[in-house]
């Protein structure tokens, strides 16, 4: 579902994401930079992390 | 010719250990880094299925075994594999096969060219003796596939991570992904005019490659980059985790030289059928590490 909501976006528009912690997260990380995708920002939950996801070298940024 | 003039002794240096079954022998076959071309695998089966019983045992450390062999066909069945490129392996307290993962040539998280370096291990310590038996491992990251923290010496592809405050976006997803959460957040640094900084607790920090190659925007990036050596790892019936020798080892030639030094203070030190581990738990690990140091630094 994460990876049908990301290939859906657009250049410079954003998706928060929830993933879970631990080596999840770092697959997880390694897939959405693989495909091309940013993290530009990120929080800390009880045992997951959500992300904000972005399309492109750009996305988030100003 | 009996098993009882056969001396056993003599055949485990060549990797030839007797069976439970009178007269039968396994033929234990060295695969230097897990590596055996076609070729040689085509042998191993020929000889398996002339002198064995037609299969072979794959052991836990990368090596083929011959079961079922009959002593009066040891020989031959050694020389028709020497023909072909297979060479035996090694049992008994000795240095053993050098076990590796693929490593940065073909594995995607790979640091180091682990193949190369179990070949140049197997060329100038395999069969040494030993006290005991003797393990290397060569290990291309932190995933550690070969398990470098079970072997007598296990090399570990290392990376020392270094923060770059102008390409961090504060993201704060390194502090999640740590896997051993060695990274933390600090405010303002007066020192490189930023509002805040990262930084990393060497104690903790496995130099694993998480960081520096999962960071969206290169803040984390590679500084030193080469070997963790570790020494005095073993399982069997009293199980140690190795103990880190050094974290970062940039040369390769440094590397070889604290084996060296390893493998003659060992052979020094460590009593009959006692595992290095067990001698360094015996003597002390900081006396132990103080004195391969010092035996590397003389013979660098």
């Amino acid at each position: 579902m994460a990876k049908k909501a990301i290939a859906s976006l657009g250049d410079g528009e954003l998706i928060r994401l929830i993933l879970d912690a631990g080596e999840s997260l770092i697959q997880a990380v390694r897939s959405i930079n693989d495909a091309g995708y940013r993290i530009v920002k990120s929080e800390q939950l009880e045992n997951a992390v959500a992300v904000i996801v972005g399309k492109g070298r750009t996305a988030g940024r100003p | 010719m009996s098993d009882k003039t056969l001396d056993q002794a003599d055949l485990g240096k060549i990797g030839m250990m007797r069976q439970v079954q009178p007269d039968y022998y396994v033929m234990r076959l060295k695969a230097v880094g897990g590596e055996l071309n076609v070729l040689q695998l085509a042998r191993i089966a020929e000889v398996a299925e002339k002198y064995g019983r037609g299969e072979v045992h794959l052991s836990t450390r990368q090596g083929v075994e011959i079961h079922y062999v009959h002593r009066d066909n040891l020989e031959a069945a050694r020389l028709e594999l020497a023909d072909a490129g297979v060479e035996m392996g090694a049992c008994g307290p000795r240095v053993r096969s050098i076990v590796a993962c693929p490593g940065a040539e073909t594995c995607r998280w790979g640091v180091i060219e682990t193949k190369e370096m179990s070949r140049e291990l197997d060329a100038r310590y395999f069969k040494q003796e030993t006290p005991s038996k003797f393990k290397i491992a060569v290990t291309g990251c932190s995933s550690n596939c070969t398990k470098a923290n079970e072997n007598d010496i296990g090399i570990r592809g290392a990376v020392e991570p270094r923060w770059v405050a102008d390409s961090c976006t504060d993201c704060g997803l390194c502090i999640s992904f740590c896997p051993l959460g060695s990274i933390a957040r600090y405010d303002a640094d007066d020192r490189q005019g930023v509002d805040h900084h990262y930084g990393i607790d060497e104690d903790t920090c496995i130099n694993c490659t998480v960081c520096t190659s999962l960071c969206p925007t290169g803040a984390w990036s590679v500084g030193r980059q080469g070997y963790t050596v570790f020494i005095g790892g073993t399982l069997g019936r009293k199980p140690r985790f190795a103990s880190v020798l050094k974290k970062i080892v940039e040369s390769e030639d440094e590397v070889y030289e604290l084996v060296d030094a390893s493998i003659a203070w060992y052979r020094e030190n460590g009593f009959k059928k006692e595992r290095f581990g067990h001698t360094i738990d015996r003597i002390g690990l900081e006396k132990v590490k103080e004195e391969i140091f010092e035996r590397a630094a003389q013979r660098a």
